[in-house]
């Protein structure tokens, strides 16, 4: 009796449990498409044209360490392990560098409904790869290999990422200047200087709401309520328009990324070939490769006229 | 046979139970997260939370995760 309890109670946590099991594990891919509250914040950005651009450039910038770093580990395993079989991890950061590819190619002026689903498709499956990537080398890599990958990846972040960062910067700065623009033009004011600081980076957010708040302060109290109100309204419609489109996005979305992981890893010879590298040793351009993607400008398909000075609504 | 039926739906229960109580947390901090505050009455803070919403922080990253 007690054994038929114990095999019908077994059984029952099995048959309940499998199905999580299958849905979040494919050919031993195991698909982050988790939507969080983080991610919904990212994707509220894109609702702007300024803030699509900072939001793939960001991407654009996380991707990219993440496939200089994962160099650093197959090139140091392969100096200091020569009979380590890395086939599988190789094709794992040819994979990540395709879809880092897709990312600088991503037009920001695409219709917002598309690019948060995009945004949110791109930024998964580059979870889903690193942890993929992790996974495969975290059982060759000893202590030594660590401090070593550690010390060169320190490197990587002065020597490569760099330009990169100062791109994002940049673009952070004008999202910051036109919205600090736009809250002056509903106050009635015009402050050059301040946008100008901001563009520079000189002023922070703590100065910048200071200034913001005494010019708020002046205003009388009917004008001090119509501004509220209207900020309110106008954050709240944002809020539901974006919930909206992460609605959208949600159904479906592991078989989304793993279908995008399929058709990444069938492109990867035609991909190979047009980088005139060979397997196992694609990695031995692959820095050469990022640096030179860097130093393109990103976004060639970007909205200019939602810089600061541009008057496009954001 | 009884005692077993009455073990299993227990689990049964439990589970659904623990289902139901996770959705609503998770519920709950989404809507702290996201929704703006409709009870602010006061119209300085409104404009102040509207400020701080809107700043981008430069030092902010996009977590796709770590390869080591």
């Amino acid at each position: 009796m007690a054994n038929k309890l114990i095999a019908m109670v077994l059984g029952l946590l099995i048959l309940t449990t499998m199905p999580l099991v299958l849905a979040e594990e494919n050919e031993g891919i195991i698909i982050d498409s988790n939507i969080t509250p983080i991610d919904e914040k990212e994707a509220k950005l894109i609702l702007s044209p300024l803030g699509a651009e900072v939001r793939m450039i960001q991407l654009e910038k996380s991707i990219t360490r993440n496939v200089l770093s994962g160099e650093v580990v197959l090139n140091t395993l392969k100096t200091n392990h020569p009979d380590y079989d890395l086939i599988e991890s190789e094709k794992t950061l040819n994979t990540l560098e395709m879809l880092l590819e897709e990312v600088k190619n991503t037009n920001t002026q695409e219709d917002k409904n598309v690019l948060v689903q995009t945004f949110v498709e791109l930024k998964k499956e580059a979870r889903t790869l690193s942890t993929q990537f992790k996974t495969q080398t975290k059982g060759f890599i000893d202590s030594n290999d660590r401090t070593q990958i550690m010390l060169k990846i320190k490197e990587i972040d002065s020597n490569y990422l760099t330009e990169i960062k100062n791109k994002a910067q940049k673009r952070i700065r004008e999202y910051n200047a036109l919205r600090v623009k736009q809250h002056l033009e509903a106050l009635g004011e015009n402050e050059d200087s301040l946008i100008e600081d901001i563009n520079r980076g000189v002023a922070n957010l703590t100065q910048t709401r200071e200034k913001l708040m005494e010019k708020f302060g002046e205003l009388n109290d009917a004008n001090k309520k119509q501004i509220a109100t209207k900020t309110r309204n106008e954050g709240i419609q944002k809020t539901i328009e974006n919930k909206k489109i992460m609605e959208q996005t949600k159904p479906e979305l592991a078989q989304k990324i793993m279908n995008k992981i399929q058709t990444r890893t069938n492109d990867m010879n035609n991909w190979m070939q047009q980088k005139g590298i060979q397997l196992p040793n694609t990695s031995s351009n692959r820095l050469n490769r990022i640096e030179e993607a860097i130093s393109n400008t990103h976004g060639v398909n970007s909205n200019k006229d939602t810089q600061p000075n541009g008057g496009g609504k954001q | 046979m009884k005692t077993g039926l009455i073990i299993i739906g227990l689990i049964l229960v439990t589970m659904l139970l623990l289902g139901c109580t996770q959705d609503t947390i998770t519920n709950e901090l989404d809507e702290k997260e996201d929704t703006p505050d409709t009870n602010l009455t006061n119209e300085t803070e409104v404009f102040e939370q509207e400020i701080n919403t809107n700043w981008v922080n430069e030092n902010e990253v996009i977590d796709v995760g770590s390869v080591i």
